[in-house]
């Protein structure tokens, strides 16, 4: 790995390199990923706590109209959704599908307009 | 010589836990709106059912396998100490075990037979 070309420029500033779109849905199906792992307590307790009795029910639907609550549902729900339709993409370019240069950016864009909609809609829906 | 092997497998499960989980949040969503729960008494009798239990078990299963190997692969791309990825991966392993059983624990109670 290190033999054949030892001395090749490196250039890891991510503030000065311009990413395309792609690496962009790319990157964050990874914190998104990461988001949804740190979120696996939350949600199991969620279960749990909703569950059990009548009480801790009432208790979590409380918490879900308190501002806070509501903020971290919607950034649950972006990870979801973005996580979902990026993991698509990555189906989509397992299959082949798309590798062309302009059209992974053009899926990529997709990917990002349906995560805008689809969170919108949960937002209003569900959330709020 | 199967780290190949190991990869492609890591990549299969990656899929396959993949496309459960997204038939298993269909179902739920779509089960969801079909019959909107708004008692404690409604989404309670959601989980009576052994056969959706064993499908959310599963579900939570795939979300496990799903989620060791994804954050196994985030471990291997910035942690490169041996030492230090060791460590890191059985605590996150330790994580996603203590987690399984608490859902397993949670879903069980919730069975009425």
């Amino acid at each position: 790995m290190n033999t054949l070309n030892n001395k090749r420029p490196k250039h890891l500033n991510l503030l000065k390199i311009k990413m395309p779109v792609s690496a962009v849905v790319s990157i964050l199906h990874r914190v998104s990923g990461i988001i949804l792992f740190l979120s696996i307590p939350y949600i199991l307790w969620l279960l749990s706590q909703s569950t059990t009795t009548p009480e801790g029910f009432k208790s979590v639907n409380t918490l879900f109209n308190t501002t806070s609550g509501q903020l971290i549902n919607i950034v649950l729900l972006w990870a979801v959704t973005h996580h979902f339709y990026a993991g698509l993409r990555f189906l989509l370019l397992d299959l082949n599908v798309g590798i062309s240069r302009e059209a992974t950016i053009k899926i990529a864009w997709l990917v990002n307009l349906l995560v805008f909609i689809t969170l919108i809609y949960l937002v209003v829906k569900v959330v709020l | 010589m199967s780290w190949q092997a190991h990869g492609y497998r890591a990549w299969f499960l990656q899929r396959v836990s993949a496309l459960y989980i997204v038939l298993c949040l269909l179902f739920i969503i779509g089960f969801i709106c079909i019959s909107p729960i708004n008692s404690f008494e409604q989404w309670r009798s959601f989980f009576y059912s052994p056969v959706t239990n064993i499908l959310i078990l599963l579900f939570f299963i795939a979300i496990m396998v799903h989620a060791w190997i994804g954050i196994r692969d985030v471990v291997l791309d910035y942690v490169h100490s041996v030492v230090l990825r060791l460590i890191v991966l059985n605590l996150l392993m330790a994580f996603l075990i203590s987690m399984s059983v608490w859902a397993g624990y949670i879903l069980f109670t919730l069975v009425k037979l």
